[in-house]
């Protein structure tokens, strides 16, 4: 029997509450995420996925409704306790992989591990088994900004992995990549489902939508949930 | 009213702090009425949020409130040099009808404001909220503490006189005076010093002793704590004024609580008022959390939180205990007399 892993239950966000430039990004959104398995999000821009997506991955919280996660109501959770449990639970790979330019690739993957207090030793090794397992080694002490393309890219999901997250969050991974690279990266996702991890991806990608390893297709237009 | 730093600092002070707790009495009675921890509206959202806001902001206005009490004593001192007849803080608290009032009242709302911080902190570290409904209920319920102390701040300031001669030290804590300072300098030793200890014996068994003894229950433990702390500060005051000042100034007729935290006598005040309260403080709050039950995790962190008030209201008591009667102490070893 599956396990539901990822909950929302009639979920709106509005912004701008109560002035002229109100906003309902999403509208009484219900969907639920089954342990391991790929899901994608897909509508087209501005439809509300990202802000979804946002409010899964911890970083705001909905208007009204529920959002629970590994069981946990988070969307009740006081905002230290939320950025607890999305330090522990939630990795995020962002659509321009937001990682810091003039910090080397080591610096930027072993980020999220400094609020946790964690050991600069712990943390060195934690990032060289990622480094190694994304054919990153060579690149450790690197800047970032000298990387290319797909290695930033490799850097941003080494990075969303550091903290032993089971939950994989992409925002349009794709959205500025070539062909190649876009096949590179569904294919360390296929890995990282194999290897147990629950993801979900917003994308209104054909390609992303199409792959063999989605196991669902969530679809959203202006801001409702429509299959 | 003297146009003094001191005062204007401490009216201007007063003000925004009031100015604040208001708002907070406004958005605590919004919270008190609306909170529904269940509920998946807008509405409790938004008083989720408020909720966090509040509880910092009146964090931070308590605390600025118990430094007051500190500030004041210090301001009261320094209006010292410009009212004829005051030597130190007692001269300018008796120089009209508010200054004692104010002072005692102060004093109490210390300990009722540093409890508050205390479950406050505790509620904060519990995502589901489990005290904000009795967290505001007594905030509103402090807020004529923080009224009353405006009111009479205002009171006092406006009724300081440079031109009337107000009584020194000596002559309100002076064995014959009447009054409360009177009574308290003129407390006897054989009755007071015995009184004292025995609290310090009773509060050391309830810690140690009580809870070994099936037939003196938890609950009753508990009720015993608070009140006993209570009975430990009145007691301490009045060992203060009463025994310890003799020693500190070894004159028999200076029997004043306030000389001594000046430099005059190398601040011998700040460390025993400081661990007396401390101890107090921390000794009220931990027999009140000795009654939270449930829910589990809330009972789980008080009893933490419960541990760390014990060690300090004991480190506190047994430090003021060595602090207030270490004068004493040296001066049997200096004379080989008690008195």
């Amino acid at each position: 029997m599956s396990n539901v892993i990822v909950e929302t239950i009639d979920v709106t966000k509005i912004y701008n509450r109560g002035k002229p430039n109100e906003v309902t990004a999403v509208k009484d959104a219900s969907l639920q995420i089954d342990e391991g398995s790929l899901v994608v999000l897909k509508g087209p821009s501005g439809s509300g996925k990202t802000t979804l997506l946002s409010m899964i991955g911890c970083q705001t919280k909905p208007t009204r409704g529920e959002v629970i996660i590994l069981g946990r109501r988070i969307s009740k959770l006081p905002e230290r306790f939320m950025n607890l449990h999305k330090r522990n639970h939630i990795g995020f790979i962002f659509q321009h992989f937001q990682l810091i330019a003039g910090m080397s690739v080591l610096d930027n993957i072993v980020l999220p591990l400094i609020p946790e207090g964690i050991s600069p030793k712990e943390r060195s090794n934690r990032a060289d088994q990622l480094l190694k397992q994304f054919n990153l080694g060579h690149r450790r002490r690197f800047k970032v900004s000298s990387l290319s393309g797909g290695e930033q890219q490799r850097v941003a999901i080494a990075r969303a992995l550091i903290n032993n997250a089971g939950i994989l969050l992409a925002d349009e991974p794709t959205a500025h990549l070539d062909s190649a690279l876009t096949s590179d990266l569904l294919n360390y996702i296929k890995n990282l489902k194999l290897a147990g991890h629950t993801i979900l991806i917003t994308s209104h990608d054909p390609i992303i939508c199409q792959h063999p390893a989605v196991d669902r297709v969530f679809e959203m237009k202006d801001g409702r949930m429509i299959s | 009213m003297i146009l003094h730093p001191w005062i204007l600092g401490l009216v201007i002070g007063h003000s925004a702090l009031l100015l604040v707790f208001s708002l907070g009495f406004i958005n605590a009675w919004q919270i008190f009425r609306g909170w529904d921890y269940n509920s998946t509206e807008e509405k409790q959202f938004l008083l989720e949020k408020k909720t966090y806001l509040v509880s910092t902001v009146m964090n931070f206005a308590l605390f600025m409130q118990i430094l007051m009490l500190f500030l004041f004593e210090m301001a009261a001192d320094e209006l010292a040099d410009v009212l004829p007849g005051a030597m130190c803080a007692v001269g300018t608290l008796s120089s009209n009808r508010y200054g004692f009032p104010l002072l005692d009242l102060k004093i109490a709302s210390f300990f009722v404001y540093f409890i508050w911080l205390m479950f406050n902190h505790l509620d904060n570290q519990i995502e589901t909220y489990p005290l904000v409904r009795r967290k505001y209920l007594a905030l509103m319920l402090m807020y004529p503490l923080v009224l009353g102390e405006t009111i009479l701040l205002f009171m006092f300031a406006l009724n300081l006189d440079p031109s009337v001669i107000t009584s020194c030290c000596g002559s309100v804590y002076n064995e014959g005076a009447e009054g409360v300072g009177g009574s308290l300098a003129g407390a006897s030793a054989t009755f007071i010093l015995p009184l004292f200890f025995s609290i310090v014996i009773l509060l050391l068994l309830n810690r140690f002793v009580f809870k070994h003894w099936s037939v003196v229950k938890e609950w009753f433990r508990n009720l015993l704590e608070f009140p006993l702390w209570i009975a430990f500060f009145i007691s301490a005051i009045v060992v203060t004024i009463s025994f310890i000042s003799t020693y500190v100034y070894e004159m028999l007729s200076h029997k004043c609580p306030f000389c001594f935290v000046g430099a005059e006598y190398n601040y011998y005040g700040v460390p025993l008022y400081c661990c007396l309260f401390v101890a107090t403080a921390t000794g009220m709050t931990a027999g009140l959390l000795g009654y939270i039950r449930q829910p589990a995790l809330l009972k789980e962190k008080a009893g933490l939180l419960k541990k760390k008030m014990d060690v300090l209201s004991l480190w506190g008591m047994l430090a003021f205990v060595l602090t207030g009667f270490l004068p004493f102490v040296i001066y049997y070893l200096r004379t080989g007399r008690l008195i």
